[in-house]
């Protein structure tokens, strides 16, 4: 079978090299073009009970096992890292156990978590795939650094046509969600709040110099006065 | 517990029950409050400044707690274990209950708009709907003495057409406005459309044992230092300390009792942690248990003198069925990336508001529906979430120093707005017992019929098209997904919990459940205090009226029974 067997739909002439390479790969693993809607069977249905209608929000817990794997875990954190590497003072994402988070969330048995890990877990193993098909390496987590990002700069391409495409975008969302949301990602972001006040502060004389000047270019003038 | 007879059974602890239980143990009557879910005190429950990262899932939506995992909602959420309801096929109806003492006032979103003298009169102004038996002028001493009592700040008076001001010591000052609402009320004043500040039931200035805000920490989360109102800080409280209110948690009722004469002698209740069956005996009845809930109860209180339910026999009880119009939109604003950090949090709603501005529009007929919607607003540099890193991403897929700087850049620049408009009442939407559905109990469960009408849709279109405008203004883009249809915008019915009118008002027994000052015309000793009596259903969100209304029934109850009349 030549690498550049397309798909159903004809369209896999992309023309990143590297695209073409795993995609041959990945064709002559399985045999056939049937491969792109290839079950991987991988998710066990979850029998986990959620946290209920009556947590303990102030000291809560996660109920449910967590489901990934060692070699999982350590995928999901390579892929965090390479989505949000450290950067100055900033952490990286693994750094702040976005990992975890990932691992929790498609650990979850609530519906739009278990429909996550199907994804996730799908997407997981064909990063595995393809790292066995381009080195030696038993999965993506252990493989070579040359090959994981050979692999991470295929999963990740933009253009999105590989079968990985909603995986990754998933992935991606997740990971970003969960840097945010911790105290890392609020520095990194500039969120200052979550902190009692004495007083409301009226907008700064910078704040309002700067919003006249949004008014003047967008050309917002009051007309509050004129109109009824 | 105070040995029965009780002098009054209050069915409910939310913003009726809390209110009427308030007025009621002040004159000395001996109250028992029934709340069918369980004790839950603020001030050591309410998760303050507890970060998303200490929260399962980050604290995301999940079914158990479908507005976050902080969300002060317990035992329930758009459904309740072992409770079902059903709607009717052809229908879509959501139905918000929590099963825990306060009810929604633990979560609710604390907008505290007054309706308007317009909104008591729809059907005279504009020959659609129905009025009120009463008037502006009958329930305006009520709020006084409501945003008195609970605190309501979004002072000073604002002159605006059908907004009513209140006396100037009855509202706190507001709050200044937040960064991006400057220009969001900005763009909306480019269309000669004023704003207001939100007239909000969370204090500016301390008030008794109660802390002024401190504008940190979701107010969806109830507030451990009392800073919003909360039934169960703000009513329950004081209603306990005169001694004259016993509370019994986990009490569902589900039908008033009748003596041989017809009176209410009482009401029976499932306890729902043993499945028992209880009945309890008071002098008078009060329905406060939410306007779906409490058609419910009249609805299962059959009889030979009743066989449809109490008060139905006109077949009006459940009619009127109404909630509020709701559609909303989020945007990225690029021309807020360039403001100043600020901290956003402030109030968790929005300090300004844009009430509806077009009643001269529809005078003059050059609008094609006829009742007004208000606009909320929520943006700024506030607490991330999934969400808000949904709106700020743009799909390019960008990873590394890219996606730092994009979100750095774009973190303070999404706002989400909202409109919330009024409902006409029509014959399509009620609620009324599923034939064959019961609860785990056995107790027949409600069944909802719902059909916006084509006014509700035209104003859904109107209000997305104003969206447009006002975020083209702004030079902003809408995220997607976004609807200009009004049968695709407009909310579901339920959807924004302002479910109310299902035993309505009025001045005859043949066209309303109970009379002006909400006591049933059929059982002369019962009587409703939450949102099933009301007739029309505003704009403005229903809670301060709610108070007020409960207050005054409560009052005259209060009159009557130590006259002896009742």
């Amino acid at each position: 079978m030549s690498e550049a067997a397309p798909d159903q739909e004809g369209r896999f002439a992309l023309d990143r090299r590297t695209v073409l390479v795993w995609a041959g790969a990945l064709a002559a693993a399985f045999g056939t073009a049937q491969h792109f809607g290839m079950d991987l069977s991988l998710s066990s249905p979850l029998k986990a009970d959620g946290y209920g209608r009556d947590p303990n929000m102030l000291a809560s817990s996660v109920p449910w096992p967590r489901l990934l794997s060692a070699e999982q875990r350590q995928a999901v954190r390579l892929i965090a890292d390479f989505i949000l590497p450290r950067e100055g003072e900033a952490p990286s994402a693994g750094e702040v156990g976005v990992h975890e988070l990932v691992d929790e969330w498609v650990s979850a048995p609530y519906p739009e978590q278990q429909g996550d890990n199907a994804l996730i877990l799908d997407g997981l193993a064909r990063m595995d795939i393809w790292s066995q098909r381009r080195g030696d390496a038993k999965d993506f987590a252990s493989a070579d650094a040359g090959v994981q990002a050979a692999v991470l700069a295929m999963v990740a391409d933009p253009a999105g046509t590989l079968p990985t495409a909603p995986f990754w975008k998933r992935l991606r969302r997740l990971v970003i969600g969960a840097y945010y949301t911790t105290e890392a990602g609020f520095a990194d972001i500039g969120y200052i709040g979550n902190q009692p006040l004495k007083a409301f502060p009226a907008p700064t004389p910078e704040v309002l110099a700067a919003m006249e000047r949004a008014y003047a270019r967008l050309g917002l003038i009051d007309r509050t006065q004129s109109a009824g | 517990m105070a040995a029965e007879p009780f002098d009054v059974l209050i069915v409910g602890s939310g913003a009726g029950g809390g209110m009427a239980a308030y007025e009621l143990t002040r004159r000395g009557l001996k109250v028992l409050m029934l709340e069918a879910g369980r004790n839950y005190d603020p001030v050591t429950e309410t998760p303050m400044f507890n970060l998303p990262s200490e929260a399962p899932l980050r604290g995301e939506p999940t079914p158990d707690k479908p507005f976050g995992f902080y969300d002060a909602t317990i035992g329930g959420g758009w459904d309740v274990p072992d409770e079902p309801y059903t709607v009717a096929e052809g229908s879509e109806f959501k139905w918000w209950r929590p099963r825990m003492l306060g009810g929604r006032t633990n979560h609710w979103g604390r907008i505290a708009l007054r309706f308007g003298p317009y909104d008591f009169k729809p059907y005279s102004r504009d020959g659609l709907g129905f009025d009120w038996p009463v008037g502006y002028d009958d329930i305006a001493p009520w709020y006084d003495k409501v945003e008195k009592l609970i605190g309501v700040s979004g002072g000073p008076p604002q002159g605006l057409e059908n907004i009513p001001d209140s006396p100037v010591d009855c509202l706190q000052p507001a709050p200044p406005p937040k960064t991006y609402e400057l220009l969001v009320t900005r763009a909306f004043a480019s269309m000669g459309i004023p704003s207001a500040p939100t007239h909000a039931a969370i204090l500016t200035q301390p008030l008794g044992d109660r802390a002024a805000c401190f504008y940190a920490t979701s107010c969806i989360r109830g507030c451990a230092i009392k800073a919003n109102f909360q039934s169960t800080t703000v009513l329950i409280p004081p209603a306990l300390a005169t001694g004259n209110l016993s509370v019994r948690t986990d009490a569902l009722v589900y039908q008033v009792d009748l003596d041989k004469a017809g009176k209410a002698s009482g009401v029976s209740f499932v306890d729902r942690r043993t499945g028992a069956h209880h009945s309890v005996r008071a002098r008078i009845v009060v329905l406060s248990a939410g306007a779906g809930e409490t058609a419910r109860i009249l609805l299962n209180s059959k009889s030979t003198l009743f066989p449809d339910g109490i008060g139905n026999g006109d077949g009006l009880v459940g009619r009127y069925l109404m909630d509020t119009v709701g559609t909303k939109v989020t945007a990225r604003i690029p021309a807020l990336e360039d403001m100043p950090v600020t901290n956003d949090d402030g109030m968790s709603v929005m300090h300004s508001y844009i009430p509806w501005w077009g009643h001269g529009m529809q005078a003059r007929k050059e609008l094609d529906f006829p009742r007004g919607y208000h606009v909320e607003m929520q943006g700024g540099r506030i607490m991330p979430s999934f969400s808000m890193v949904d709106w700020i991403d743009d799909g390019q897929g960008l990873r590394g120093p890219e996606l730092r700087a994009m979100m750095r850049r774009r973190f303070g620049s999404t706002l989400r707005m909202s409109s919330r408009g009024e409902m006409i009442p029509n014959d399509d939407s009620y609620c009324d017992l599923d034939p064959k559905v019961k609860d785990k109990w056995g107790i027949p469960v409600l069944r909802f019929h719902w059909k916006w009408g084509e006014t509700e849709i035209r104003q859904a279109a109107h209000a997305a098209k104003m969206f447009e405008d006002v975020i083209g203004r702004m030079g902003g883009t809408i995220v997607p997904p976004f609807e200009r249809d009004g049968a695709k915008a407009i909310s579901k019915g339920g959807e924004i919990i302002h479910e109310v009118g299902t035993a309505r008002m009025g001045d005859a027994e043949r066209n309303s459940v109970v009379d002006r000052l909400g006591r049933s015309w059929a059982v002369r000793n019962l009587f409703v205090a939450d949102g099933a009596v009301m007739v029309s259903s505003p704009d403005k969100n229903p809670t301060l009226s709610i108070l007020a209304l409960s207050w005054r029934t409560a009052t005259h109850l209060g009159d009557l029974a130590q006259r002896g009349e009742l």
